[in-house]
């Protein structure tokens, strides 16, 4: 139950469901700050068109660049971000997460993942 | 209090306070003058004492006169005051003085009372803010209940307002009693105070929005009147309100109660949903997840009270442009329910129901049933109302679309005629002609009755209109349909003479050098290092585009002799034979097609052949697009007519090997028909342009559904709310500019490195894209 609502949730309903907290630090090079991932997703954009083939309107990691803050932080491809500095990214537009992530040097980042978090 | 009495017509204004005016006493000089002549006349025929006795006679009664124009309250009854006035024509100074005296009264009863009311609840209103605080509830019920009575008056009401304790005290009697009389009291008294500016401020200040959107799920039918205007008014002139009621979970509330019935209640719960939605998604996504459309779709079949119907079309067409929304409103059968009230009186009702059509009909290609709806935009079509000819121009073009039940109910109700007459009168309109272009589109191609529409148009006189439209001022998004339209045009043998004595050969020629020039000049400025994206764009149409379509006309055109003929002389051939080498496969098709018409007439394939056709044709024959190698393949055919038997030999061992490949499509006896085009072209489907389906060539104007090419941006209503009857709708007009949709990316994406840069602001769903971190 938990696993298939994790995957496919309808964005603004309530949902239980375990997730993987990880912090990353972001490398900071004079005012530019790099976490080294690429997100997609948000209720902004239609997933049936994704071409990982996302099952919801979450925010999901689609790329982690190699040796970079978010593979060390264990970031993995297709993580599903939850939540991220406490700002819920079940039902966010796709910009209002790229902006919260870059908000801050520092991310709390709770994420689901397929065979981790669920099956 | 009942919802009805409460005559809540004056909630959406704000009456301003305090409009005591000073009354006009401009008669005041007059007076005495005519007092004097009066006394000191000297009139002929009177005697000194005949006129002493007369001024003594009106002075006893001066007094009596004065107060019977003053105070007529104070007169005993059945007295009789001689009047003074001789002449009709000419009041007497008393008389004037009447009606201002009167007024001054008044004014000044009205200030006596006005300050004992405001006196009274400046005195009055810390002594009640303790007793609403008070731990006994019967108390605090009472107090409550006094405030209600004193906000009644325009002088306390001020007080109250002016006191942040006193409201703060309300809004916690509000959230904390469970008592119905408090909350009555209470509620009451924020509802009077929100006819106010400042008293909408200090309910927001004191977080009375919370508070009031837990009253909406009161069983109580005042508590839930009283709330749902006084959220109401807040929401419509106070910043900051929409977002609190989003927190507060009110979205939520206000879709439950969409299922009472009360219809003027219900106008106001749907103007709440309009302006909370208006430009922001996250609303209607709320609203969609409480099954918003099913309810709103109900009471549009459901009631004709019109500006319950009016208020919540506008909701339906805030929600028609959210692309998850959309669906649901369809499925909900919102496309018969707003098709019902089209032929109502009120035009701002039929206006509405017209964009929200609009923005639906492109996700209702696939629904049936809408045979009412078709013939009622027939019939629009003709309305002098140039908006919503537009919006029934592109919702036919876009329900037309890959339907053949609805195309063939739009022929059947004559909407040929209709379209082409709309066309006519529309002169330069392209917001209207582009639409209607698209709309016979599609009605002359794929269905049964396809050809008689093909033979309509001419007979109602609209190919001159249709093929004028090839030139300027036209632009080239409707300049792309027009090729496609006599391209379906020319399907039909007896409109053959008629396109060509329009010049529409000529000017398809034109077209088709000017978009070759330039996309040759395009490739050359790439070779030379540009860094221009492939394509050339004008107006969101590839050039490409226009090669496409006006070689694909001329295919068709180019089965007639006279029309071979014409082309021929336009020396148009060396450029088919260029683009046999061109790297988009449909254009390859239409250049061979074209080609094998021509190569009908010896002539024809004589000058083919001296363009060096052979080379790339023969090449062709391996192409693994079927319809290219066919063509190719006749052509080549066709030009070894009068070649030596050991040629055709040659070739004919050629044409087998290459076509035979797979499952032996390919039979050199037959094929030959007149037939031969219309085996190989129906995928050459000309119908989705516009619509869901991928176009041959892609664009940002080909394959998106109609209206997202800012038919959203149309419906920006500037119509003041006017549910309230003294309503200053003002500020709520100027809130409505917002749901403008940005300009939309494309939606096909050919490849990555086209992605689009993210959408600004903008409410409708992209595709897909990342964003590197």
């Amino acid at each position: 139950m938990c696993a298939k609502m994790a995957f496919q949730h309808q964005a603004g309903t309530a949902m239980e469901c375990l997730s993987i907290p990880i912090t990353l630090h972001k490398e900071v090079s004079g005012d530019q700050m790099r976490c080294g991932f690429k997100i997609g997703g948000g209720i902004d954009q239609d997933f049936h068109k994704s071409p990982q083939g996302y099952t919801d309107n979450g925010i999901y990691v689609t790329e982690v660049h190699e040796s970079s803050p978010a593979s060390r932080a264990g970031l993995r491809v297709h993580d599903k971000i939850l939540q991220c500095n406490g700002y819920d990214f079940t039902m966010v537009t796709h910009k209002k997460a790229v902006s919260y992530i870059k908000k801050s040097p520092t991310l709390s980042l709770l994420v689901a993942r397929k065979g981790v978090t669920s099956t | 209090m009942s919802w009805q009495q409460n005559n809540y017509m004056g909630d959406s204004g704000i009456h301003s306070g305090a409009q005591t005016q000073v009354p006009s006493l401009s008669g005041k000089e007059d007076m005495s003058e005519n007092l004097f002549d009066l006394d000191q006349g000297d009139y002929p025929g009177f005697t000194q004492d005949d006129v002493d006795q007369m001024n003594n006679q009106l002075n006893q009664t001066r007094s009596h006169r004065v107060r019977a124009a003053m105070f007529p309250e104070t007169l005993e009854e059945g007295i009789e005051i001689p009047s003074t006035q001789f002449d009709p024509q000419q009041q007497t100074a008393v008389q004037r003085l009447a009606e201002p005296s009167q007024m001054l009264k008044h004014a000044v009863v009205n200030l006596i009372n006005y300050q004992d009311d405001a006196e009274l609840a400046t005195r009055a209103i810390p002594e009640l803010i303790k007793l609403l605080n008070d731990e006994d509830q019967v108390v605090v019920s009472q107090a409550a209940m006094m405030v209600h009575q004193l906000s009644k008056k325009e002088a306390s009401r001020h007080a109250i307002m002016n006191s942040p304790q006193m409201v703060a005290a309300l809004v916690r009697a509000i959230s904390n009693s469970n008592d119905l009389e408090t909350t009555k009291g209470a509620v009451g008294t924020l509802h009077k105070l929100s006819h106010h500016r400042q008293g909408l401020l200090a309910i927001f200040k004191s977080g009375g929005i919370p508070a009031l959107v837990k009253l909406l799920s009161s069983p109580v039918e005042s508590v839930l009147f009283y709330a749902i205007t006084t959220l109401h008014n807040l929401l419509l002139h106070q910043d900051g309100s929409k977002m609190a009621v989003r927190l507060a979970g009110g979205l939520q509330k206000m879709v439950a109660l969409l299922q009472r019935n009360n219809t003027k209640f219900l106008a106001i719960v749907t103007d709440c949903l309009q302006i909370l939605a208006y430009g922001n998604q996250e609303s209607k996504l709320i609203i969609l997840a409480s099954q918003g459309p099913i309810e709103l779709v109900r009471i549009m079949r459901s009631y004709n009270y019109e500006k319950l119907l009016w208020t919540t079309s506008r909701v339906l067409k805030v929600l028609s442009v959210c692309s998850s929304n959309k669906p649901a409103i369809v499925e909900a059968g919102g496309m018969q329910a707003l098709a019902m009230h089209l032929n109502s009186g009120s035009q701002r009702l039929v206006q509405n129901c017209l964009w929200t059509l609009r923005n639906l009909s492109d996700a209702a290609t696939k629904v049936n049933g809408l045979d009412a709806l078709l013939s009622s935009l027939v019939q629009v079509l003709s309305s002098p109302d140039g908006n919503v000819v537009t919006c029934a121009a592109g919702i036919l073009s876009n329900l037309t679309c890959n339907n053949q039940f609805n195309k063939e109910i739009v022929c059947q109700c004559d909407g040929i005629s209709a379209l082409v007459r709309t066309i006519m009168s529309a002169g330069d309109r392209e917001e209207i002609t582009e639409p209607a272009i698209c709309a016979l589109r599609h009605l002359t191609s794929r269905h049964d009755k396809s050809e008689l529409a093909q033979n309509q148009v001419q007979r109602v006189g609209g190919i001159p209109v249709i093929v004028r439209l090839l030139n300027p001022p036209s632009r080239w998004p409707l300049v792309k349909a027009v090729i496609g339209l006599i391209r379906n045009l020319a399907l039909c043998a007896e409109n053959f003479a008629p396109l060509r004595e329009a010049c529409a050969i000529n000017y398809l020629v034109q077209l088709l050098m000017r978009a070759y020039q330039d996309t040759q000049r395009q490739r050359a400025s790439m070779a030379s290092g540009g860094s221009q994206p492939p394509g050339t764009y004008a107006d969101g149409v590839r050039m490409e585009e226009i090669i496409e379509g006006t070689v694909g006309a001329l295919h068709i055109l180019a089965r007639e002799w006279n029309n071979r003929e014409l082309i021929r002389q336009q020396r148009v051939i060396p450029i088919f034979v260029q683009l046999l080498f061109n790297d988009i496969e449909n254009i390859q098709r239409v250049a061979a097609g074209v080609l094998c018409e021509l190569a009908t007439d010896k002539e024809g394939a004589d000058m083919i052949e001296q363009e060096g056709a052979t080379a790339p044709l023969t090449e062709l024959l391996h192409s693994r697009n079927e319809g290219v190698a066919t063509y190719a393949a006749a052509v080549l055919f066709r030009m070894s007519e009068d070649k030596p038997q050991d040629y055709k030999k040659r070739l004919s061992m050629e044409l087998s090997s290459s076509l035979f490949r797979e499952e032996g499509l390919w039979n050199p006896d037959i094929g030959m028909g007149t037939d031969f085009q219309d085996i190989l072209s129906p995928e050459q489907s000309y119908d989705n342009m516009y619509a869901q389906g991928p176009p041959s060539v892609h664009s940002s104007h080909g394959g998106r559904p109609y209206q997202q090419q800012g038919y959203d941006q149309i419906p920006i209503d500037m119509q003041a709310m006017d549910i309230g009857s003294g309503g200053n709708g003002s500020t709520y007009a100027t809130l409505e500019a917002m749901d403008v949709t940005g300009t939309e990316p494309d939606l096909n994406f050919d490849g990555l490195d086209q992605l689009p840069a993210p959408p600004q602001d903008n409410n409708q769903v992209a595709a897909w894209y990342d964003t590197d971190l």
